[in-house]
């Protein structure tokens, strides 16, 4: 039974096993103490969360897993959410490419800068973080800037069910990068940039090109929230998102990504989603205000990286003690 | 060095800056110097060619205006020097203690018994992050989710409304000390304080000495625990202080008080070339951060510029700032 | 080597004239290397000798200033790495460069230049059983964490990982240094059958068994010129470190003291990671105790255990009496035991503030009142510590990265001044540091055992210890194998004790 669990693929799935858990008993308790959320409904909810927390959350998952931080994922969201109201003529799906490309040109070019000049990627993206924010306004020319013509975006409010185009889309979106991240080289080498950054280096995997990506990524996928929240919206306000930073971060770590790198999937990020928009919707549900969500988010995240933390040390502790009887021809 | 297999160790990526470079040495501060004049001057020349820049009432305005930054930048400092980056949770902080001391006048507290409550509870939430960074949780995030409970706990206090002094409003809100503003006064106070400390204490020398080199300042005896504590703890005062003079100046504050004020202090560091990093720095170089984004914005709103250019140059001037000061720490560690 | 020179293979790698100089000092002085394909060539030779530097030339680390390179009868140029790979050379490096929470497969991979874009875990699995196999991991799960693997696993997987790259020049630097018996046997083994498929590996080491057991030739390395090779069959322990033997010490050592005087720090059966058996041993006042031996002898595992820079230490140490709690760095320190690791600039010194502040920072709460510092105090007492140890006393305010490795040292090491401690720690005294400051070092070192501290060093330098200290304890793969003083030890005793095992080991 032991070696069961110790095998590759126990091993991976040993990852998933806690998330599950968490959903499954989040998702039990409020379906038994809310009314709005139980069946269909509460499904439909959940997806919701996808398009906007979901995509934001998976990108900041990617630069994360590469040992970095992209903290201007909220003033992405809102710049690619102005693009897209102006880019409208373009059509539905035209507006939110545009957008998604512009975002993701600028999270290459972070990711460039931070990559060869070496900079810390929590300082550059604090400054980025002002210069997007800025930029929204100027996009939305200081004040919310509706859609000129609304019906544009009807196509979203559509719903097949428990889906809509939106939750559709992004779902799609964590399978392709599901499979970049584990099948290709350039997603291993992310990974490996994360995990072990100088033995990385040893090996021959060069730097700038994973934190390209992932940079590149993590704006792309900020851009395409913030661009199909806004449309779904029907207008995109300036100081949108801001919150977006704390619930993607969360919802990530929630979901089992690792904050020192390296290690986690698209599938925990997936996980961490349904238990953030699960417990979101469970407060909205009840009635209390977004000021509440944000406080119980805190906890979470705070709860989160306690514990990852402590576990790290339990690891560390035993990990060293097996390494004192190492040595010597006994073997 | 003994090998002992695959490290078992967990490094800090998101703490991974680059490592703090030679500062000082004769040569070393001309092309600091050079920067800083570039940004100086630029400044200076924008601002001659805007009208009404050169009056007193509008460089008190700038004081005014810089004063609550320059003051948490300030007290930040000791927080970034040491090691342990910034905190995202400052506005809220501010607006904590802002609320506590209006809604503490209103029931009638006396002033004084007010501002150490006041106080006193700020540095209890200031020491207890202090604890939970020291004992190694990230601190970025750990400032992040803090700040986003005091949000929720004080929305649900105040139910999301305006807090006002009303009768009891205090009377110094508006008071100057020499023909100077009152937070203006504290900005001077509070960037004498901190540097004093900085340069002169043991605990300071203890701070610095952290941020530029971890383990040596460990294997040396300097508890990094005790370090990080006090630094949040300074942190804490300077927010009590600048929650506080909010709070005299208005008369009264909701929760989205102060909201900016945590991406204008970080700014003001960053610009002032305070190393997230650690090790290098000083409260000083926070509080002419402060300044210089103050004089920037205020030539902007001379000018007319809308919010969006503002935050958008002053975003670019912070990346601008924070490119030069990394390229700079680059050559100075190669020679 | 004449006699069979025609039948003989011809060398596959040759190396004439090489030179490199850094700053001051040779590290490589006109040497020649030679290998031949399919033969396993030792290279010997003490730290600083210059085997490293030749190691770094061959993988294109390094430029070299002169000297000429040829691979398999065509010239060379392996600078930069690229270059050297492209060439068919590969390095193991002491560093390890496996990415810990990947598979096995995927580290066989990454950073290999030629790779398919998709990694499918099917191909690449299969891929990587076919290459682990050839060193000896046939049973190994390619899907497996790496994190999961045995330190031996994990040498072995280094050494795959040139295979992937389809070398056939081989460096492995010190590939045993933390291995059992049996994962050793293991090593030597792939290494065989890697050298029967037409490969060359040079060997470097430090241990004579390993020589004797796997390499068909030895060069030897002293002062930074090379000795030619000899076959090894040729050889014994003996001879092979009378060619090690020679550097020249002269007046580099003070005298010693006359007699020392009391227990001080007392080691009784102190078992600590790194250690395969309990060590014990007793430091006086105004003696120097030399611990040496090579990566992974247990050495530097001990001098850290008594710094309390351990972390699962047994056993029991006591100062002047009072037992040491060795699991707080900082208990230990305040019990007076100064520690100075082998690594200045990542924990020794702070690279970018100034001298003075370095010198002071263990000391700076002795010199200050309520919490203010005593800035006169300050300077006075770093004054006294830096003419101490003759270094520059006007420019205690400039920062400490501008002083020379070995001013660097004198700061790492004189900080500790001030402290007053009883017992002083030092791992390396003088790595990286030139003659004349080594000299300067040395003379201090005496002179604070003269006042009374106790010293103990862990060195890998024998004559280092065999100069400078009083009483001298041999390690060798974890195990404290003799501990006699000075005076009855000559350094080939030494020098065998810490590369060989003998009789008394057991």
């Amino acid at each position: 039974m032991r070696r069961a669990l110790s095998t590759p693929l126990a091993l991976r799935l040993r990852g998933y096993v806690l998330p599950l858990v968490v959903l499954i008993a989040v998702w039990i308790y409020i379906s038994a103490t809310t009314e709005t959320f139980r069946g269909d409904a509460a499904f439909f909810s959940v997806l919701e969360g996808f398009p906007l927390m979901g995509l934001v959350a998976l990108g900041l998952a990617v630069t994360i897993i590469a040992g970095e931080l992209d903290l201007s994922v909220g003033s992405m969201a809102a710049v690619a959410g102005a693009i897209a109201v102006r880019a409208a003529d373009a059509g539905l799906v035209g507006a939110i490419v545009i957008a998604v490309a512009v975002g993701t040109l600028l999270g290459a070019i972070q990711g460039g800068l931070i990559a060869k000049i070496g900079i810390n990627s929590l300082v550059f993206t604090i400054g980025t973080l002002i210069l997007l924010r800025g930029v929204a306004w100027l996009l939305c020319g200081n004040a919310p800037l509706p859609l000129e013509d609304v019906t544009v975006s009807d196509p979203l409010l559509e719903r097949y069910g428990i889906f809509s185009p939106a939750s559709i889309t992004a779902l799609v979106v964590f399978v392709i990068f599901g499979l970049f991240l584990a099948y290709t080289r350039y997603g291993r080498e992310i990974y490996a940039i994360g995990g072990a950054r100088a033995e990385a280096a040893a090996a021959g995997v060069s730097r700038t090109r994973p934190l390209v990506l992932a940079f590149a990524i993590s704006g792309g996928l900020a851009s395409m929230a913030g661009a199909l929240a806004t449309m779904r919206g029907g207008s995109a306000a300036p100081e949108n998102y801001a919150d977006l930073l704390l619930a993607g971060a969360a919802a990530a770590l929630l979901g089992g990504i690792s904050l020192y790198g390296g290690r986690g999937t698209v599938l925990n990020v997936a996980f961490g989603v349904a238990i953030l928009t699960a417990v979101t919707a469970g407060l909205a549900a009840r009635g209390e205000p977004n000021s509440t969500v944000q406080l119980v988010t805190g906890v979470l995240l705070l709860l989160v990286i306690a514990v990852e933390f402590i576990a790290s040390r339990v690891a560390r502790r035993s990990t060293l003690a097996s390494d004192a009887g190492n040595l010597g021809p006994s073997g | 060095m003994e090998r002992a297999g695959l490290r078992a160790e967990q490094p800090e990526p998101l703490a991974a800056g680059g490592a703090a470079a030679p500062a000082g040495g004769r040569a070393e501060w001309v092309p600091l110097a050079i920067i800083y004049g570039l940004l100086a001057a630029g400044t200076i020349f924008v601002a001659a060619i805007t009208p009404n820049f050169l009056s007193a009432s509008n460089f008190e305005a700038i004081l005014r205006n810089t004063a609550l930054v320059g003051i948490v930048a300030v007290a930040m400092t000791p927080i970034t020097l040491s090691g342990n980056f910034v905190s995202l949770g400052i506005s809220q902080s501010a607006m904590a203690a802002m609320l506590g001391f209006i809604f503490l006048i209103r029931e009638g507290w006396s002033q004084p018994i007010a501002v150490l409550a006041v106080l006193a509870g700020l540095v209890v939430i200031g020491i207890a992050q202090g604890f939970i960074v020291s004992a190694g949780l990230n601190p970025v995030l750990t400032t992040l989710a803090a700040g986003a409970i005091i949000f929720g706990i004080a929305a649900e206090l105040t139910e999301g409304r305006v807090i006002r002094m009303g009768e009891n409003r205090v009377g110094w809100g508006n008071d100057e000390l020499l023909g100077i503003p009152l937070e203006v006064v504290w900005f001077a106070v509070v960037t004498i304080v901190v540097t004093l400390l900085i340069t002169k204490t043991v605990i300071g020398r203890h701070t610095v000495l952290t941020g530029a080199n971890r383990e040596s300042a460990e294997i040396s005896g300097i508890s990094f625990r005790w370090v990080t504590i006090v630094a949040f703890v300074i942190f804490s005062v300077g927010l009590t202080i600048a929650g506080i003079l909010n709070a005299g100046g208005f008369g009264q504050g909701e929760i989205n008080s102060l909201s900016t004020l945590t991406i204008d202090s970080i700014a003001a560091l960053l610009v002032g070339g305070v190393a997230i990093a650690g090790g290098e720095g000083s409260p000083l170089r926070s509080a002419g951060g402060a300044l210089l984004i103050g004089v920037i914005s205020n030539v902007m709103v001379l000018n007319d510029f809308s919010t969006g250019g503002r935050l958008a140059v002053q975003g670019g001037v912070v990346v601008i700032v924070v490119i030069l000061l990394e390229l700079l720490r680059r050559r100075r560690a190669v020679r | 080597m004449t006699t069979s020179e025609t039948t003989d293979p011809a060398p596959r790698l040759v190396v004439r004239g090489l030179s490199k100089r850094y700053g001051s000092v040779q590290a490589l002085d006109d040497v020649d290397f030679e290998l031949r394909a399919g033969e396993v060539m030792a290279l010997l030779g003490e730290n600083g000798a210059g085997k490293s530097t030749l190691v770094k030339v061959l993988a294109g680390l390094v430029q070299p200033d002169a000297g000429s390179i040829e691979i398999d009868g065509k010239q060379a140029s392996l600078f930069p790495s690229a270059r050297s790979q492209a060439a068919g050379v590969a390095v193991v490096h002491q560093e390890y460069s496996l990415v810990p929470t990947m598979t096995v497969g995927e580290n066989l991979l990454l950073g290999q230049v030629h790779t398919s874009r998709v990694w499918l875990p099917f191909r690449l699995n299969a891929r990587a059983r076919e290459i682990i196999a050839e060193v000896g991991l046939e049973g190994l799960d390619p899907r497996t964490p790496v994190e999961r693997l045995s330190v031996a696993e994990l040498q072995l997987l280094e050494i795959a990982r040139l295979l992937v790259r389809d070398a056939q020049i081989l460096i492995l630097d010190e590939p045993t240094a933390a291995l059992a018996d049996r994962e050793i046997e293991r090593v030597m083994d792939v290494i065989r059958r890697l050298t029967e498929g037409g490969r060359s590996v040079i060997y470097v080491t430090h241990r004579l068994p390993e020589v004797f057991q796997l390499a068909d030739r030895a060069t030897v390395f002293r002062n930074g010129r090379s000795q030619p090779p000899a076959r090894t069959a040729d050889l014994n322990v003996d001879a092979l470190i009378g060619m090690m033997l020679g550097r020249e010490l002269g007046a580099m050592f003070p005298d010693r003291a006359s007699a020392p005087g009391e227990p001080v720090l007392e080691v009784d059966e102190l078992v600590a990671p790194g250690l395969a058996e309990p060590v014990s041993f007793v430091a006086r006042a105004g003696e120097i105790v030399g611990l040496t031996g090579q990566l992974g002898s247990g050495a530097s595992a001990t001098a850290q255990a008594i710094a309390g820079r351990a972390l699962n230490t047994a056993g029991r140490v006591t100062l002047n009496g009072d037992e040491l709690r060795l699991r707080s760095h900082a208990a230990v320190l305040r019990a007076g035991v100064a520690y100075c690791s082998a690594d200045r600039k990542r924990d020794g010194i702070f690279f970018g503030r100034a001298i003075r502040e370095n010198l002071s920072s263990p000391w700076l709460t002795s010199v200050s009142q309520n919490g203010w510092i005593g800035a006169r105090r300050e300077r006075e007492r770093a004054r006294e510590i830096a003419g101490r140890f003759a270094i520059d006393v006007e420019r205690l305010g400039s920062p400490v990265g501008t002083l020379s490795g070995g001013n660097q040292q004198k700061v790492a090491v004189g900080k500790w001044l001030g402290t007053t401690p009883s017992v002083l720690v030092l791992e390396e005294p003088t790595r990286g540091v030139d003659v004349g400051a080594r000299a300067e070092i040395y003379q201090r070192l005496r002179d604070l055992c003269n006042e009374g501290l106790a010293i103990v060093i862990s060195s890998s330098d024998t004559a280092e210890v065999r100069g400078l200290c009083d009483t001298i304890a041999t390690f060798y793969r974890g195990r404290l194998t003799s501990i006699r003083p000075h005076d009855q030890w000559t350094e080939e005793e030494l020098r065998r004790e810490v590369m060989h095992e003998t009789a008394e080991a057991a």
